[in-house]
């Protein structure tokens, strides 16, 4: 069950509507399609594999060679991340915003991840500036009520 | 074991890759390095280098993500190392993409000029209700091609398999061509593998590569 869910989970958390229904020639292979999709792509990949150690940064830098729209987060769907590991199954941006520090040092310990932790200090910022504005608005109510 | 080839074990491969994306926005992607797969790890590792340099293990349903050895993050994917590519074409499974362990089960076969065309259906009445038909072609008993299609018999995507090498006995296809179908329109994505080696002894620091809570 667990290699079948393997097959399905892709096609369903990718939100794939569809193009064509069975045809005949579903499996002939249209070579000038793909050549035509990837021509500057080609090109791409040979100048990188003959550039070891080269990185998107430096590609960027001289991306007058090159006639791609590159995905400047391409490595973010590499495997198609199926979703996060919130602690509890809690937002972690909630953990910071309800728990403060307390919070980002729970996210920081259980989940091990970075971008978890940040999400938790970002709840944590918006719970401290909820309450700056809180604290700034009670003084401007005593003193606007304040007789001078 | 059914799709085990017995006449040779193959446990282990490397390749150079390289993944060209082409998606329906316009926006383009590569992805190049090097990756292993071992069979009893059922880890697959990443080493990427080119957009930057990091290194990407899949064990399980989780993704670790490194750069220069610290743990960047750990997400869950659909990824499964024992229902990919790599244990398929090490196990010898390679030929029906792993169907028939997969709870599908063969409807028809035809012959097509050389090629072998099956269409598979899955088994039980609940899967059915989230998934159709697939249909394949072999030639020569190697995956030529592959379609995916849901209940109402509308395609989901298709691979191409193409180029196969023989490396120390076992047949690898070094290019697949990837064609997926959204609302928005086709996602094309082409991966290659080069320098494939088979059955490499040592260098079991990348291959078991070592991950901080197993």
């Amino acid at each position: 069950m667990k290699k079948l869910i393997a097959f399905i989970v892709p096609f369903l958390i990718s939100g794939i509507s569809f193009g064509e229904e069975i045809k005949p020639d579903v499996l002939d292979f249209n070579s000038a399609l793909i050549e035509a999709q990837f021509s500057e792509l080609d090109q791409l990949e040979e100048y990188v594999l003959s550039n070891e150690g080269i990185t998107l940064k430096e590609v960027v830098a001289n991306s007058n060679a090159f006639d791609v729209n590159l995905d400047a987060n391409m490595l973010n769907n590499f495997a198609v991340n199926a979703g996060d590991h919130p602690v509890a199954g809690i937002p972690s941006f909630l953990w910071g915003c309800v728990l403060g520090p307390i919070g980002i040092a729970i996210v920081h310990f259980d989940a091990e991840d970075k971008e978890q932790t940040r999400k938790a200090i970002w709840g944590c910022v918006a719970l401290g500036g909820v309450y700056a504005l809180l604290v700034a608005a009670s003084y401007l109510f005593a003193f606007s009520a304040y007789p001078f | 074991m059914p799709g085990i080839n017995f006449g040779q074990q193959f446990f282990r491969i490397s390749a150079d890759f390289s993944i060209k994306e082409k998606i329906a926005d316009g926006t383009s992607k590569l992805i190049v390095g090097k990756v292993f797969y071992d069979l009893s790890a059922e880890k697959i590792i990443y080493d990427i280098s080119f957009p930057e340099p990091e290194t990407w293990v899949l064990k399980d349903t989780t993704l670790y993500r490194f750069q220069a050895s610290e743990l960047l993050s750990k997400t869950s994917s659909f990824i499964i190392p024992n229902s990919s590519f790599f244990h398929y074409t090490l196990s010898g499974q390679l030929a029906d993409f792993g169907l028939k362990n997969s709870g599908y089960t063969i409807v028809d076969v035809e012959k097509k000029e050389q090629q072998i065309l099956t269409t598979w259906e899955p088994k039980e009445d609940r899967v059915k209700t989230l998934m159709g038909k697939v249909i394949m072609s072999n030639l020569d008993k190697k995956l030529q091609a592959i379609a995916f299609y849901n209940p109402n018999s509308d395609l989901l995507s298709k691979q191409f398999y193409k180029n196969y090498i023989n490396v120390s006995g076992c047949e690898i296809p070094t290019e697949i061509t990837q064609i997926n179908y959204h609302d928005q329109g086709q996602n094309y994505q082409v991966t290659s593998y080069k320098n494939v080696v088979i059955n490499e002894k040592g260098n079991e620091i990348i291959y078991d590569y070592k991950l901080p809570d197993l």
